[in-house]
């Protein structure tokens, strides 16, 4: 990743790491015989106050990373180290991390309070002292005439946000969030997600939080960490994964992409389109790009603009095959020269469109974002 | 799936907890059974004891190969062997025709007056076997409540011989294993979903097709263990026929009481006990495959 | 109208279901009541002379009569039966529950073998393990007794417990633990405040189970009890040997309900542990 993508995402958080993790390996072996890697060389570092997600489809490696954060896993080689001081050799329960987990994983056999005061009780709080900031905590996420229940008299989310004051309560250097919204339903999701973010402000406790949803990583971070195959495809501010995808993988995972390969010549790509696409030259300087290169190019479908067939801005020739109404907007699915599909997004709903019609695309240059080295595949995504 | 990672040393935890019940069964359960089939190949001594030398004439005077000499083949116990598993077998098919239909009848029952039902059908496990095969004596004996019951209605008038029958037998077993048969069966119905047995209907199939394409199938493996489960206690029982058969209907298990409290001929009857120990190894590994195989089925890797 | 017909037959048969499997045993306590010496099974009228007898409190109707069974000898079995269940069940429970926790916790190598050999006892033929016991014990030169008896009910009760008690941590929730050790817990007071907690009604369950199981068992015991040691079965079996008498009546009630009370509570600790999960 480019140094100066890196330096900019951390504007904002200019303090301390909280935590580092540095060549984190981990692998498993299946019930067959044959292992599999969960982590391969993961290098990350957290920052105090930062809202970090590990995006990443199942099987990952994300859980396993949290996991080894939180002390329920061990990594085979790499280290984890908290405020600076090395987790390799202290069991889960010594570490100074709280996790929400993904069932809740709240006691049955307790009330809401004695869930809640349980850590504290742990680390040898006073009964009183327990108490008063187990009621603060549940004050915290708005439940606070809920106190004698037991878990299993309440809802999904109220459960959700006992998990979450008894993990809070004890005011942890981390939080870790382990797909802890995968249960509810969409209206309590998105509600949960401005209150986490909320709570995340008012704490000022960074949380590491797991998904395999992209809308939930773009709402609430501050930076998002890619994973795919046990490794870290690109860690960056949501903006910057979206607008400068390290991979195409990162392309393809997040948000809907166009995706060409080819080789550079002239400031243009020679791709298997038939047209040649003009490039940006200001990217091809900054990025030392030369002719020749092997590169695949990336571009968003609501980047690309309509126009007449062969019309002389037209840099690609297509015909529409599928026309879907979105609502306030329409997504065409278009058949380029040589057969390989194209997204387009057209704002202006009022534009006439039937299937079976030839169109020209065109696009700004610089919003074609270039990825380098490629692989055989291209097309949509 | 992924275990919890404890700390300090991995190895010590498991040993302290394992070893203590590992060792006592190596001790009190394997090696038992391994002196057993020790003794079934040692020399019978004259007064009861044994004598240490290789002797494979207890297993001659079962199959045949003893040679007239000590030991004399008798096919008698061959004979007792395979009516037990002829015995065994009716139970099997006793308790299944008793145990389905109900076990069908429980699984459609509102879920408290299920729960109450299946209380009441584990309820009688916890009874004394005997108390229970007392039971029987009672109702069957000459003058048992059956024989009171038709002679005060004037159906008969010479009590009927009931006792020491087979059938005497097998009602005994059946009523005794009749919990065994009937909790897997009632534990793979009740799995079924009831919209197969509505869309077997909703095809077109008469009730007599959808049971035998589709709910039998499908809850043939729970069949399969009620059966392995009742065959085994029944094969090697001794009280029932001991009680319920008198010296009328003998069991293998009877024979091997025999050598043991009568005829002091320890290695012959552990040669016999070791008849029935193969016998319930072997139906206890065709149990595990039917296991394996039914869960493959309900992971969807072929039925 | 047809559904409603094999409805009805089905219900019909399930009555029938349940007559079958209490009739038999109602009769026993019904007719221990009965006062008719002679012929058992034909109501004369309703009495406790039979419960007096055993506990040797003579009632003179029987007195003459009926050769009556030494209420010492009662009275032993029961003391035998007691001690044998109780040392076995909580041995035994002990034992199973920590093999089960042991093969829940940790990743053992070998765990098939441990899993079939904790399963298999209860498997094997009554007959085959008396047999083998007796064999073992005399060729050991260990005298039959109490002590035999004790040992023999262990080897299948630890099976039932280890399937009661694993059944129980399967069911649990592994987070549970993770959440604990999370919040700070020990290993130590994680067992202690979440793990003994969850599994205690289903290790209580399983304790009253193989209390009964032991208490009820027959086969093993009667070939290793030897000369001495008899425990209640056995002592109701060599009575009914001698010939069915109404005292059998009243001491087979007695077992049937202590059976009856002790399962439920058994099956009633395991029902709500299961539900609490």
């Amino acid at each position: 990743m480019p140094a100066a993508q890196q330096t900019a995402s951390r504007t904002n958080t200019t303090n301390d790491v909280v935590l580092s993790i540095q060549c984190a390996h981990r692998s498993f072996k299946t019930p067959e015989g044959g292992q599999v890697h969960a982590l391969r060389g993961v290098d990350l570092d957290i920052f105090e106050n930062e809202f970090v997600t590990l995006l990443g489809p199942s099987g990952c490696g994300k859980t396993t990373l949290l996991r080894c954060i939180s002390g329920f896993e061990r990594l085979d080689s790499g280290d984890i180290a908290i405020g600076g001081e090395s987790m390799a050799r202290r069991p889960a329960h010594k570490r100074p991390v709280n996790t929400v987990f993904q069932s809740y994983a709240l006691f049955p056999h307790m009330t809401v309070l004695q869930n809640i005061g349980y850590g504290l009780e742990a680390a040898g709080v006073g009964r009183r002292e327990r108490i008063a900031r187990s009621e603060e905590a549940l004050e915290m996420v708005g439940l606070g005439d809920m106190g004698q229940r037991r878990p299993e008299q309440l809802s999904g989310g109220q459960q959700q946000r006992v998990a979450l004051a008894r993990a809070i309560v004890n005011r942890p250097r981390l939080l870790l969030l382990d797909e802890p919204l995968s249960a509810l339903d969409r209206n309590l999701r998105q509600q949960m997600q401005i209150e986490l973010k909320r709570l995340q402000h008012e704490l000022g406790i960074a949380f590491v939080f797991v998904t395999h949803d992209q809308e939930e990583a773009l709402t609430m971070s501050d930076r998002i960490a890619i994973f795919n195959g046990g490794r870290i495809e690109q860690l960056a501010s949501p903006r910057e994964i979206y607008d400068h995808p390290a991979s195409e993988f990162v392309a393809r995972f997040i948000g809907e992409s166009n995706l060409f390969s080819g080789k550079i010549a002239d400031a243009t790509l020679i791709s298997s389109t038939g047209n040649p696409l003009p490039l940006c030259s200001k990217q091809l300087d900054l990025r030392n790009f030369d002719n020749g290169r092997q590169v695949t190019a990336v571009i968003r479908p609501e980047h690309l603009h309509l126009c007449a067939p062969e019309a002389p801005q037209a840099q690609l020739n297509a015909r529409i095959t599928e026309v879907i109404f979105l609502g306030t907007e329409y997504q065409l699915i278009c058949t380029l020269n040589d057969q390989s599909l194209i997204k387009v997004r057209v704002t202006d709903v009022n534009t006439p469109l039937s299937v079976g019609q030839n169109i020209g695309l065109s696009y700004a240059p610089e919003q074609l974002h270039l990825i380098a080295g490629s692989t055989p595949l291209r097309g949509a995504a | 799936m992924i275990k919890s990672n404890l700390p300090r040393p991995r190895w010590l935890q498991p040993l302290m907890l394992l070893s203590p019940t590992t060792l006592f069964l190596l001790v009190f359960f394997c090696g038992p059974l391994a002196i057993m089939v020790t003794y079934s190949l040692l020399e019978p001594g004259i007064y009861g004891g044994v004598e240490w030398t290789f002797y494979d004439q207890n297993y001659g005077r079962i199959f045949g190969w003893a040679d007239g000499l000590y030991e004399e083949f008798d096919p008698i116990y061959l004979e007792t062997f395979a009516k037990s598993v002829r015995l065994a077998l009716i139970t099997v098919a006793t308790t299944l025709l008793i145990c389905y239909p109900a076990a069908f009848w429980i699984s459609r029952l509102p879920s408290r007056t299920r729960s109450i039902c299946m209380f009441l059908i584990t309820l009688p496990f916890f009874v004394s076997m005997i108390v229970r095969l007392y039971a029987w004596l009672l109702i069957l004996r000459p003058t048992g409540v059956i024989n009171q019951l038709l002679m005060s209605l004037g159906l008969i008038s010479e009590p009927l011989e009931m006792m020491y029958t087979e059938g005497a037998v097998i009602v005994g077993m059946t009523y005794i294993f009749l919990p065994f048969m009937f909790l897997p069966i009632y534990a793979s119905i009740e799995k079924l979903p009831g919209s197969l047995i509505e869309a077997s209907q909703d095809l077109g199939a008469s009730p007599v097709r959808t049971f035998f394409r589709v709910i039998l199938p499908l809850t043939l493996p729970g069949v399969i263990s009620g059966a392995i489960i009742v065959f085994i206690p029944s094969l090697g029982n001794f009280i029932v026929p001991g009680l319920l058969g008198g010296a009328k209907v003998m069991m293998v298990g009877n024979l091997i009481e025999q050598q043991f409290l009568y005829a002091r001929n320890w290695p012959f009857g552990a040669a016999l006990s070791f008849m029935i120990m193969a016998a319930m190894l072997f139906l206890l590994l065709i149990y595990v495959r039917v296991q394996s195989r039914s869960i493959g089925a309900s992971r969807g890797e072929g039925v | 109208m047809h559904s409603t017909f094999s409805t009805r037959l089905l219900s019909l048969y399930g009555v029938l279901f349940f007559l079958f499997i209490y009739l038999p045993i109602g009769l026993i306590f019904v007719y221990s009541f009965n006062s008719n010496p002679i012929n058992m099974m034909v109501w004369q009228s309703f009495t406790f002379d039979w419960y007096r007898t055993i506990f040797g409190f003579s009632a003179e109707v029987t007195e003459a009569t009926l050769y009556v069974e030494s209420t010492d000898q009662l009275i032993g079995a029961v003391q035998n039966s007691l001690i044998v269940a109780s040392v076995a069940a909580s041995l035994s429970t002990l034992l199973g529950t920590a093999a089960a926790l042991a093969l829940y916790r940790f990743r053992v190598r070998l765990e098939g073998f441990y899993r079939a050999l904790m399963m298999t006892p209860m498997m094997m033929p009554d007959i085959v393990l008396g047999i083998a016991l007796l064999i073992f014990f005399v060729s050991i030169g260990i005298d039959l007794g109490v002590t035999t008896i004790m040992i023999g009910h262990c080897t299948f009760l630890i099976s039932y417990v280890f399937i009661i008690v694993s059944a129980r941590l399967a069911g649990m929730d592994p987070s549970l633990e993770e959440a604990s050790a999370d919040l700070g817990a020990t290993p130590f007071t994680t067992f202690r405040r979440i793990t003994l907690p969850r599994i205690l009604p289903g290790v209580m369950g399983g304790l009253m189970l193989a209390f009964i199981i032991s208490m009820d068992d027959l086969v093993i015991t009667y070939f290793i009890s030897g000369v001495d040691a008899t425990t209640l079965p056995v002592f109701i079996l060599s009575m009914i040997r001698r010939g069915v008498k109404p005292e059998i009546n009243a001491i087979a009630s007695m077992l049937l309900m202590f059976s009856i009370i002790v399962a439920s509570l058994g099956i009633y600790l395991r029902a709500r542990s299961e539900k609490r999960l």
